[in-house]
């Protein structure tokens, strides 16, 4: 088991693997740069999250977690249609019902390279997810 | 009188010094630059350029296609290189 984060990041990832433009390639624990050979890619991280108590004397608590799920594609000409194309794949795919975690789109965000080939860009769909833990059983997701 | 420097030397083919490619369909002699760069803190992907006579380059433009070691390239920006602009720089992107 993990923590429940990384159990939602993970099934989030797994929402990306059928994708079709990005054939499979999801990455959740990579921190090193991808390689052209690995686009179009995804790669899903959790960021920010908090935890707020449901009933005082409970240790039960309702987490959001932030969620960015980062497409990255190369292409020589139409950079922009082939970062729109990535995202609409990858949300259809998250949000297909039932979509898990009280699942939310939070924000869209496009970042391109201006340097070197200047044919990489970057879309990130943030969304939230929310869910309850026990603090003392910070593995175990209790929906 | 003002210096007229002969730059054939540095685009020798037989010498080694620079290679033979196209621009635009045109002959010409360049010396190629490629280096590993990491963009936007997510890729490793490469930055081609190539150097050439100006005097060679005169119509070079964006979008044209280049073909230097058997790759295929297309023409992202032209600039001069200083201190005169006798020389061209001519970034490139992979097709």
């Amino acid at each position: 088991m993990a923590l429940a984060a990384a159990q939602v990041i993970d099934a989030l990832a797994a929402r990306l693997v059928p994708v079709a433009l990005s054939g499979g390639r999801v990455f959740t624990s990579r921190t090193w740069p991808l390689t052209e050979a690995e686009l179009p890619a995804w790669r899903v991280t959790a960021e920010d999250e908090n935890a707020v108590r449901q009933y005082v004397g409970q240790t039960i608590n309702d987490h959001t977690l932030t969620v960015s799920c980062v497409g990255i594609v190369r292409a020589v000409a139409d950079l922009d249609d082939a970062m729109h194309a990535l995202a609409a794949q990858g949300m259809t795919a998250l949000f297909a019902a039932p979509a898990p975690y009280q699942l939310q789109l939070e924000s869209i965000s496009r970042a391109t390279s201006t340097e070197g080939e200047a044919a990489v860009g970057t879309i990130t769909v943030s969304l939230t997810a929310r869910y309850a833990v026990d603090q003392a059983a910070p593995e175990t997701l209790l929906v | 009188m003002a210096f007229a420097e002969d730059l054939s030397p540095f685009f020798d083919v037989a010498g080694g010094f620079a290679l033979s490619a196209t621009l635009n369909g045109v002959q010409v002699q360049v010396i190629v630059d490629v280096q590993t760069i990491d963009e936007l803190g997510q890729l490793v992907t490469r930055q081609p350029s190539v150097l050439i006579a100006t005097a060679s380059a005169t119509s070079a433009a964006p979008g044209q296609p280049v073909v230097c070691a058997g790759v295929n390239y297309q023409v992202r920006a032209v600039s001069l290189e200083p201190p005169d602009g006798a020389l061209t720089r001519i970034d490139l992107v992979r097709v």
